[in-house]
């Protein structure tokens, strides 16, 4: 599904050269529920930002689902992102003047479906989050659970192969935390490749698989046998160290 | 490329922003909506002059001797000039350049009256003797007989051609007076015409109650002899009247043996000076039109380019979003360009369709005195050049389009990472 191969990445911060990425190797197969966890400034983030075809590595390849991620112009990055990606942010990212069936419609509107046909769409996809009621409202009369809802209601509507989550539960307490986690079980479970950011250590346990990153390097990768949606109390057994 | 889903999408955001795009599409509406409003009035103001200059030669020049005011040639000064038939003889076969050269005469002082009887009815009208030429000067129509012809100047027939008001009083308005009698200073004349000017303007009292005989006829009867009153002049069509009246002027002063730079021997009015002072005024009010109409529209651009690039900076977080779905760099740009479209055009229209309505009821409004048949404002319906109008709109969309492409291309430009970062 991925297959990160050398991938580096630096930034230049004033007078210092800052490595996010470091020669990362890094293969996930379909269907894994993974997490990455490290602390700010461990490269996380650029990690994600390269998976999901934001950012651009300055060396290493990148295949995702047999497609080689390399010298694509910006439109046809849009294009696989809009294929192949969903995200979910933090801050929802959710477009602040449009309803939230809108939002959820909005990536099939760059994938030029007719309104009427996206619209429904979204109103299924809005039903799947428990969201039909509130199709209407505007982001801001939307509660932060109900944000992170709609937007993976939107991350979910184009069908993609990766669903790629940034601290999706950051700005949550913890009962909606464990909605939107179920949720991700949930697409996890149908066979949707998901790979979470968290620096959370209780959400990263939930994930099949677990990466900790430091100053750009992989330092642990592990995989968990225990089933994905019984995680209560083995969270601290790992397994199959590879 | 601009569909209805796009448009959908413009709609959206102008609507969600519904403050700036008001502000926005106002600076864009008022500036079309003065530029037309002015052009209109300009317009309006343009043709109610020349409205009432028809009927005028406007390029007529009137020349009259007065009295030299230094001495020559052991003449002394003070001494009265007046024209001959000799001087009208010698102008026309001396002084090229002359279309029309015709001396007057009137029976009284500038403007006074005499009577004109008709059986028992009198009235009082400007008696004047004229040579056929006249009618160049001021073109007229006949609504009974003709005007004064040769013959009647070689004859020295003693026939008059007369005012509306004249053949009103002395004969009735439904009386052809063609052949009858009328007795000016107690000597008869025979109607031969009722005349009427192309256009009346503000002298039409004047005009109505002129008589006209022929000047042969009048130096005659009224004791002038050889006199003229004074000329009226038209030059040949490309020369202006004030260089053929120095020419005039010097074979004048040669013949009365008058100081060459005694400029005030002989007077002269110039309506040709007087309409190309109001031309000019024309082109003055034109350019100041233009000039504030201008950089009106300017102003509502750099307003668009503004809003736009504020807009832009505030929705970068947007564009980040919409990047990250898979809105591609292209499609970003299209949407702001169709936004700006949208502003413009619309407001743009708006400010075409209420300038035209505007002018509409101006014009509704003064109908009753500028259509009047003596109708004497300097203002008439306002117009507009429709194809001047609307590229005036066209032209302001693209300078908006060029304007705004500028921010544009900066939010095409954005990444999401960093867009996305923010908060």
């Amino acid at each position: 599904m991925i297959d990160l191969s050398g991938i580096s990445k630096s930034y230049q911060m004033g007078q210092h050269r800052v490595h996010a990425l470091r020669e990362i190797n890094l293969q996930i197969q379909p269907g894994e529920f993974v997490a990455i966890q490290g602390s700010s400034g461990s490269g996380k983030s650029t990690l994600l930002n390269v998976l999901g075809i934001l950012d651009t590595p300055d060396t290493g390849s990148y295949t995702l689902d047999g497609h080689a991620i390399e010298n694509l112009s910006t439109a046809d990055a849009a294009r696989y992102r809009n294929r192949f990606i969903g995200f979910v942010f933090q801050s929802f990212n959710l477009i602040h003047h449009k309803s939230a069936l809108d939002n959820v419609a909005l990536p099939l509107y760059y994938q030029r479906v007719a309104r009427k046909q996206r619209n429904l769409k979204a109103l299924e996809y809005l039903e799947h989050v428990g969201l039909k009621d509130r199709a209407d409202h505007k982001p801001s009369e939307l509660s932060g659970g109900q944000s992170q809802r709609v937007a993976i209601a939107r991350a979910l509507i184009t069908q993609p192969a990766l669903l790629l989550a940034d601290e999706p539960t950051g700005a949550l307490d913890t009962s909606t935390s464990e909605q939107i986690m179920n949720l991700f079980h949930e697409v996890n479970a149908q066979g949707m490749t998901v790979v979470l950011v968290t620096h959370e250590p209780d959400i990263a346990a939930q994930a099949h698989r677990s990466i900790v990153l430091r100053d750009g390097d992989i330092v642990s990768d592990r995989t968990r046998d225990a089933a994905r949606h019984n995680i209560s109390d083995h969270d601290s057994d790992p397994v199959n160290h590879s | 490329m601009i569909d209805r889903e796009l448009w959908g999408e413009v709609w959206q955001v102008l609507k969600a922003n519904r403050l700036r795009t008001l502000l926005t599409a106002s600076g864009i509406f008022w500036g079309v909506f003065i530029l037309i409003v002015m052009l209109g009035f300009g317009n309006g103001i343009q043709s109610g002059v020349n409205k009432s200059m028809a009927g005028y030669a406007t390029n007529a020049l009137y020349m009259w001797g007065r009295a030299t005011t230094r001495p020559w040639q052991g003449l002394p000064p003070g001494r009265e000039l007046r024209l001959t038939n000799e001087d009208t003889a010698a102008l026309q076969s001396r002084v090229a350049g002359i279309d029309t050269l015709a001396p007057r005469l009137r029976l009284a002082r500038f403007r006074g009256r005499s009577d004109v009887v008709h059986g028992s009815k009198v009235t009082d009208a400007e008696i004047s003797g004229d040579t056929p030429a006249y009618q160049n000067v001021l073109p007229m129509t006949f609504r009974h007989g003709r005007f004064i012809n040769q013959l009647d100047i070689k004859q020295k027939r003693k026939v008059a051609v007369i005012g509306e008001r004249i053949h009103r009083d002395l004969f009735g308005d439904d009386v052809n007076p063609v052949g009858q009698q009328i007795q000016i200073r107690q000597i008869s004349f025979t109607v031969i015409g009722v005349f009427q000017p192309r256009r009346y303007g503000s002298n039409r009292e004047r005009m109505e109650s002129l008589v006209i005989t022929p000047l042969s006829t009048f130096q005659q009867v009224f004791s002038y002899g050889e006199e003229i009153g004074f000329y009226a002049m038209i030059p040949d069509t490309g020369l202006r009247s004030e260089s053929v009246a120095a020419e005039m002027r010097q074979v004048l002063m040669q013949r009365h043996r008058v100081d060459p730079t005694d400029y005030r021997a002989f007077g002269d009015w110039n309506s040709e000076t007087e309409f190309l002072r109001i031309e000019r005024l024309f082109v003055g009010i034109r350019a100041f039109i233009w000039t504030v109409g201008l950089a009106t529209l300017l102003a509502g651009v750099l307003g668009v380019s503004n809003i736009m690039m504020i807009a832009i900076r505030e929705r970068r977080r947007e564009f980040g979003i919409r990047k990250s779905i898979g809105a591609t760099p292209r499609s970003v740009l299209t949407m702001i360009l169709a936004e700006t479209t949208t502003l413009v055009g619309v407001s743009g229209l708006l400010g075409l369709f209420a300038g035209l309505l505007a002018l509409f009821v101006v014009d509704f409004l003064t109908r009753p005195i500028t259509k009047s048949v003596d109708a004497d404002v300097l203002f008439d319906t306002p117009t507009i050049d429709l194809k001047i109008a609307l590229a005036a709109i066209v032209a302001l969309g693209v300078a908006s389009l060029l304007a705004t492409l500028i921010p544009a291309r900066h939010a095409m430009k954005i990444d999401p990472v960093e867009a996305l970062r923010a908060e």
